[in-house]
């Protein structure tokens, strides 16, 4: 295989599509359950924030016992349990602050019947100034090069003969254990969405929550538990963004907050469908680099470029909007509360 | 079959919500103010224990953000004005139930469509010519950018939030791609255009302040007395009636989001020759999501919503100023004390709307009176006719 520039975009793609992925399967089941949940872009700097809480205890308590040497790192047993010990701290870690940012969402639309629009602008509001507030208080000059590590020991991969595979191998096979994790991902959620018993709950909550109810569904139970799980996966784009594809640094939560708005564009292109999410995923991710990958493009060509996944979107969104099925259109009640005693 | 029936008794739940009408409107206000009292509290808190601000000198620089000197009142002003006025260009939308969440682009691109023409009319034409071309194409890019979404939601019922909101993408991509057309060398910013500038009455701020003003008496009439005010609130509450009372429904939505989005590109062009005199991406400084906070707590009521957006205009003001004054480098800080006094607001909403009854052993009370029974020992017993007591007594000795 030639080391051609759609070669080196797509190596780029794979890590940007993570972000979107993991953010994707998050408000798809979000969706699902009828909550159009605007929070996204917040909850995913929410979960960037947890992941760094996660990565700086991990630096703190256990690297200080059992450090990996990452220039080399071997297979001992130190390795490894250390290495799980930085996936156990992030995991539980974003999925405490970005789970926690999902019960507020769901407690204030579905207990307190808030409304949806509103309640996800604030929760972005909110979520980009928390992420800023705690990375602003624990990335200190100090803290800094811990971060570097950890994002390094995050991004580690299996070894491979790199002069053999060439490009085609680190596209494959260079990448961190998260972006496989998150690939499963996609594939559970489209089970456990489409071929379980609590699937088809939500997704007849998301459908017409009057008729969930009737059939006995317990329709605040049910969106709970969608908003806090999916949520606490699009935590992990966040997570992915600031521990890997930026190695461990933080500007402010502005990109980030431009790649959640792009994850509800996702939602929208890939029909709420988490499958078709993962080429979504890598589609959104390759669009997002070739600006800078084609070789020769111009400035104007280049800000261009970036608006084609958006019109794309509108594109399918129009045009599932004309076919009408089923399949390919919003949930029924997306975005509209359900509260029994109305009439 | 007796016994089952009393097995499958229905679980008594504890919390009951029901819907509220009678509440006065001085409780509500009363409701609303409490809470957002409290959620300053607890932002000011936070700032005192993170960066050991004095929480009596923050209160006074919040003031002094806003009040300061002379034109910082003239800046909080037109920054009330200005979220007040995409406020009034949403309302219409939101009265009909279509979230209309491009506010930010349809102003972006009638700030673009302004810029374009400041920079190559200006200095060619007399300044007023270029002012009466500008405003009406501004108008009129603000109306298209709106109506696109609107004309497909008419005819294919596609999802207007989803598209508004990806509409305001394409229009930062727009401003992107022709600022790096015009100025491709260099910092890619366009520097302040010095032609064609908004008339000024006193100074820049007073004249934008009446312009809003005026429109703000127009909202209130088109949506109170007029007959387009009338049937887009039908239509919103419920397209099946107006279909029934022969209102054009499709013809409503569309004419409604054009308005909207033609006030949206209004504020984009008094934005762009009035306040900045250039476009960025950031233009609107995301006004057209703020504005849905500021109208949705308004309940979308015109003079109402001018309340609010002088509100969150003094909070955000007010925080900068926090911030600038204790040296805090981190500008998370607005951020993070309006994103929670937003929520304590959305919460308080339900207060306001509903009411809570607890459910204590079969009995339904509302909050006050369940804690006024935890401090009552005696429990008034429910009086059962004499065969009844007997039975229950039964059932005590087994």
């Amino acid at each position: 295989m030639g080391n051609s520039w759609v070669l080196v975009a797509l190596i780029d793609a794979i890590s940007l599509a993570v972000i979107f992925l993991f953010g994707c399967i998050g408000e798809t089941i979000n969706e699902k359950a009828g909550n159009l949940n605007l929070g996204i872009p917040g909850v995913m700097c929410i979960g960037a924030a947890g992941g760094a809480v996660g990565a700086l205890v991990y630096m703190k308590t256990v690297y200080q016992a059992l450090p990996i040497n990452i220039d080399e790192i071997s297979f001992s047993f130190g390795n490894l349990v250390s290495y799980l010990l930085l996936m156990l701290f992030v995991i539980v870690f974003v999925a405490i602050f970005a789970g926690l940012s999902g019960l507020l969402f769901s407690f204030l639309t579905t207990s307190l019947k808030a409304n949806q629009n509103v309640t996800g602008l604030a929760l972005t509001t909110f979520g980009a100034g928390f992420a800023d507030f705690i990375m602003g208080l624990i990335r200190t000059t100090e803290n800094k090069p811990l971060f570097t590590v950890a994002s390094k020991i995050i991004r580690f991969h299996l070894p491979y003969d790199e002069a053999a595979f060439g490009q085609t191998g680190t596209l494959l096979l260079g990448n961190g254990l998260f972006v496989y994790i998150c690939f499963a991902l996609a594939v559970v959620a489209f089970l456990v969405l489409n071929r379980t018993r609590i699937g088809l709950s939500i997704r007849a909550i998301g459908e017409n929550p009057a008729t969930a109810d009737a059939a006995g569904i317990n329709t605040d139970k049910y969106k709970y538990i969608a908003t806090t799980i999916g949520c606490t996966i699009a935590g992990f784009g966040g997570f992915f963004y600031t521990m890997s594809h930026v190695g461990g640094t933080w500007e402010n939560s502005a990109t980030l907050q431009g790649l959640g708005w792009m994850v509800l564009a996702l939602v929208i292109f890939t029909v709420w469908n988490p499958l078709l999410a993962i080429i979504g995923s890598i589609a959104f991710g390759f669009l997002l680099t070739l600006p800078y990958t084609v070789p020769g493009i111009g400035f104007v060509e280049m800000e261009l470029l970036k608006i084609v996944p958006y019109v794309i979107t509108i594109l399918v969104l129009i045009f599932t909007s004309i076919i009408g099925k089923k399949n390919v259109l919003p949930p029924g009640s997306l975005g509209v509360n359900y509260f029994r005693e109305e009439r | 079959m007796p016994e089952k029936m009393t097995a499958k008794k229905e679980k008594s739940k504890l919390f009951h919500v029901e819907k509220r009408f009678d509440m006065p409107l001085w409780q509500s206000i009363l409701i609303r103010f409490g809470f957002i009292i409290v959620a300053l509290f607890i932002g000011l808190l936070i700032l005192t224990i993170s960066y050991g601000v004095n929480p009596f000198d923050a209160i006074g620089s919040m003031f002094v953000g806003s009040f300061g000197t002379e034109k910082r009142i003239w800046d909080f002003l037109r920054d009330g004005v200005l979220l007040l006025g995409v406020g009034l260009a949403l309302i219409p939308s939101f009265k009909m139930k279509f979230w209309n969440l491009g506010g930010n682009g349809q102003i972006i691109i009638g700030a673009l469509v302004s810029v374009i023409l400041m920079i190559n009319l200006g200095g060619v034409y007399p300044d007023a010519v270029v002012l009466l071309i500008m405003i009406p194409s501004a108008i009129l890019a603000g109306a298209v950018w709106a109506a696109i979404p609107a004309i497909f939601k008419a005819l294919f019922n596609t999802n207007e939030s989803l598209f508004t909101l990806m509409m305001n993408y394409v229009s930062v991509g727009l401003v992107n791609a022709y600022i790096m057309f015009k100025y491709p060398i260099g910092s890619h910013v366009i520097p302040r255009i010095d032609d064609a500038h908004f008339p000024q009455l006193f100074n820049g701020s007073l004249l934008i302040i009446i312009i809003i003003a005026v429109l703000l008496g127009f909202m209130v009439y088109y949506l109170k007395f007029s007959k387009h005010g009338y049937e887009l609130s039908v239509v919103g509450e419920s397209m099946n009636t107006a279909r029934y009372v022969g209102i054009n429904v499709k013809k409503v939505i569309i004419r409604t989001i054009v308005v909207s989005g033609a006030l949206c590109g209004f504020i984009g062009c008094l934005l762009a020759c009035g306040v900045d005199f250039t476009v960025t991406p950031e233009t609107g400084n995301n006004m057209g999501f703020t504005a849905i906070m500021a109208v949705w707590l308004a309940k979308f009521n015109p003079i109402i919503a001018a309340g609010t957006s002088f509100f969150i205009v003094f909070i955000t003001r007010g925080m900068t100023k926090v911030q600038s004054d204790n040296n805090i480098m981190n500008d998370a800080t607005p951020n993070l004390i309006i994103g929670l006094i937003y929520f304590f607001i959305i919460g308080c909403e339900f207060f306001v709307e509903y009411k809570l009854l607890i459910n204590k052993g079969g009995k339904e009370m509302k909050i006050t009176e369940f804690i006024k029974s935890l401090f009552t020992s005696k429990v008034e017993k429910v009086k059962l006719p004499p065969e009844a007591e007997a039975a229950v007594e039964e059932e005590e000795v087994k």
